[in-house]
């Protein structure tokens, strides 16, 4: 799960890492209550979960309150496009200002689960501000594996730091804050905790701007962290897959899928596409599917405008075929709905499905074999032919 | 003969829940020899013919076993696999999905110094048709024969499955890897045991987006006298997004389906789709 800045801010504050004095403004009319201290500069920045926010003038310098609320009545509660987001871009859900501050130094600082290392890793950089692909293939980088078994020792941290030629002082800075930010990551069960940049002051460090990625698998233990999921970062119908423990993604084309499998589902695509269709979603309905998840799932598929045809396709191991021809016959009667149903049923019970939607008349469904009949049929249905 | 399970496996189960008392009766009919189940404080469970044992040390004091099957839902199942491990069982068959990543990451390297083998999480299991079923696929579609399957993905596995059953070909062991992001048992290694099987002809790798697992079997399967056909799922999965599986998420160009084809290409039959496996297995063993 993505958090905000702001939030990724709260946390590192948290665990006494700095960050600048900076405030959150959901509603315009909220700055009023902060003064803007002449002299100063402070910067604005948009809050979405997607990177790239300063190409677009996400990220502006001001000096008043005035154009504090210039910024905030341009951006907030708009759709924002960078080139890191879908092409209708993400929700401004909030501005951020902070006090600008500037360092002698930009650093980049990174944890993260690498998942070919199979281990948490320190990514450090002394060249800060740029992204994380870049940190990676520069040679001064220090990349240093952590031994899951041994968790964080200090020296990891020395390794990390090694050749950045710091003084005693600040290496002991630097120590204490790669401790602090190895305790928050592991304590919220992050992916990713990235500080880019990391600004050296000469005598203390900053962090600028913070990423903050945590495993969704691990959500069950982070009450927390659950309380900063903005639901307006996410897709409608992607969300409303998420709270009904369906995975889905939604995609360009016509041919509406209901998958069990992510695996099979992904192939699915790749070969309605191969044979010359377009898909409207991936729709993997997972082991844990029930007569009420797989009606939600045709729910959301109902929802969406572009779709010509449903195609279903089962192979029942832990989901019971019976169960979703159930939830297909339902989901037609509640909705009378009239739309090309391609169904493909296979392993547990099918036997009993195909019994059922056989015989069942209230709906346009057809029944297919094999993989190859059912993607035939939709591909010919979403061009308007039966 | 065949991989990693065969007739004289002997295995016990943790977790047993309602899918697991379930999945262990369905492995029992199919002549699994499943000797204990593992659950707190019981020395039975109705309608189970297993004798059941608090802990796996327990269990390994009254009964043989090589194997664990676990059904330990994700919150607990870190402890489950290290207990496993920690009794020294030759390997952990892990059924249970959605493990958090830093549960995984010690299990991991907990496995890997005491030298156990993990297959899984998030996986199926493995079944070598007409000796022993450790898992949760439906059997029926799985034919006894002289092709090695291994997958990611379970369904897609037992796509392919059919698609070899309907063209009257059969597997000599089929197994899932698992769909997670941090997996014990890998491509290669299962590879390397499949070109030592005297019972396997060729074998068929079913990988998709995500990761590096596919890319790290090229030195093996150059090795290899046994012919393999690969096919990667997810050509057309948009980037950054996660589907489905946790690990299937493009994070990197080198994670993609494309650049898995075209290092794959090099070493090995790639199919485009499923059904072109069929027609490219047909080839190899005609």
């Amino acid at each position: 799960m993505n958090i905000h800045e702001y939030q990724a801010k709260e946390l590192l504050k948290r665990y006494s890492i700095n960050v600048p004095k900076g405030f959150v403004i959901t509603d315009t009319k909220q700055i009023e209550s902060y003064t803007f201290e002449k002299d100063k500069t402070y910067i604005a920045k948009v809050q979405i979960h997607a990177g790239a926010r300063n190409k677009v003038g996400g990220v502006q310098k001001i000096s008043s309150k005035k154009e504090a609320i210039e910024f905030c009545q341009k951006f907030l509660g708009k759709r924002l496009t960078t080139p890191q987001t879908p092409k209708e871009g993400k929700i401004v859900s909030a501005v951020y200002i902070e006090e600008a501050l500037y360092g002698k130094k930009e650093l980049y600082l990174s944890i993260f689960a690498d998942k070919n290392k199979q281990c948490n890793v320190i990514l450090a950089s002394k060249e800060g501000g740029v992204d994380i692909g870049e940190v990676f293939r520069q040679s001064t980088s220090n990349i240093v594996c952590i031994d899951p078994l041994l968790s964080f020792a200090q020296f990891y941290a020395k390794k990390a730091l090694c050749s950045f030629n710091f003084e005693k002082d600040q290496a002991n800075k630097f120590i204490t804050l790669l401790s602090n930010l190895f305790a928050l990551y592991k304590d919220i069960d992050a992916e990713l905790v990235e500080i880019n940049p990391l600004i050296d002051t000469g005598d203390d460090f900053f962090a600028l701007d913070a990423k903050i990625v945590t495993d969704d698998n691990a959500l069950y233990r982070q009450d927390e962290i659950l309380l900063y999921r903005d639901i307006l970062q996410e897709e409608p119908l992607e969300y409303q897959a998420s709270q009904n423990n369906l995975n889905y993604v939604k995609l360009d084309g016509n041919i509406a899928m209901v998958v069990n499998g992510a695996g099979l589902a992904m192939a699915c695509l790749d070969t309605i596409e191969d044979y010359g269709g377009k898909c409207a979603n991936f729709l993997d309905i997972k082991g844990s599917a029930t007569k009420e998840s797989i009606t939600k799932a045709l729910e959301i598929i109902y929802q969406d405008n572009r779709v010509k045809v449903v195609f279903v396709n089962i192979i029942g191991g832990i989901v019971k075929c019976d169960i979703v021809a159930n939830s297909i016959m339902d989901f037609c009667d509640t909705y009378n709905f009239n739309l090309p149903i391609i169904a493909r049923l296979e392993g547990a019970n099918k036997n009993e499905a195909i019994e059922m939607l056989s015989t069942f008349k209230n709906g346009n469904i057809t029944l297919v074999k094999n993989l190859k009949e059912g993607i035939e049929k939709a591909i010919l249905l979403s061009r308007g032919k039966s | 003969m065949s991989i990693l399970i065969d007739k004289s496996t002997k295995a016990i189960v943790q977790g047993l829940g309602k899918q697991g008392i379930l999945h262990t009766k369905l492995c029992l009919d199919y002549g699994t020899n499943i000797v204990a189940g593992i659950s707190l404080g019981k020395t039975r469970i109705s309608g189970l013919d297993i004798p059941i044992f608090s802990c796996v040390c327990e269990a390994l004091k009254n009964t043989e076993a090589d194997t664990s099957l676990i059904f330990v839902p994700a919150n607990n199942a870190k402890d489950a696999i290290l207990e496993a491990i920690d009794a020294k069982l030759k390997q952990v068959i892990v059924i249970t999905e959605g493990m958090p990543l830093q549960d995984m990451l010690i299990v991991k390297a907990f496995a890997t110094k005491y030298d156990v083998r993990i297959i899984g999480p998030n996986t199926p299991g493995i079944i070598s048709p007409k000796q022993c079923k450790l898992g949760i696929m439906p059997e029926s579609i799985f034919n006894q024969g002289n092709i090695g399957l291994v997958s990611r993905s379970g369904t897609l596995m037992y796509e392919v499955a059919l698609l070899l059953k309907e063209a009257d070909f059969g597997v000599s062991t089929a197994l899932g890897i698992g769909g997670d992001p941090i997996l014990g048992m890998g491509f290669a290694e299962v590879l390397s045991l499949f070109e030592n099987d005297d019972k396997t002809d060729c074998v068929v790798m079913i990988g998709e987006i995500g990761g590096t697992l596919e890319v790290a079997a090229i030195d093996t399967i150059k090795k290899m006298s046994k012919k393999v056909v690969a096919y990667i799922a997810g050509k057309v999965a948009p980037k950054q997004k996660k589907m489905g599986h946790a690990g299937a998420i493009v994070s990197s160009k080198d994670e993609s389906a494309q650049a898995k084809i075209e290092a794959l290409s090099n070493v090995c039959y790639v199919a485009q789709n499923p059904l072109e496996i069929v027609t490219l297995i047909k080839k190899i063993l005609s």
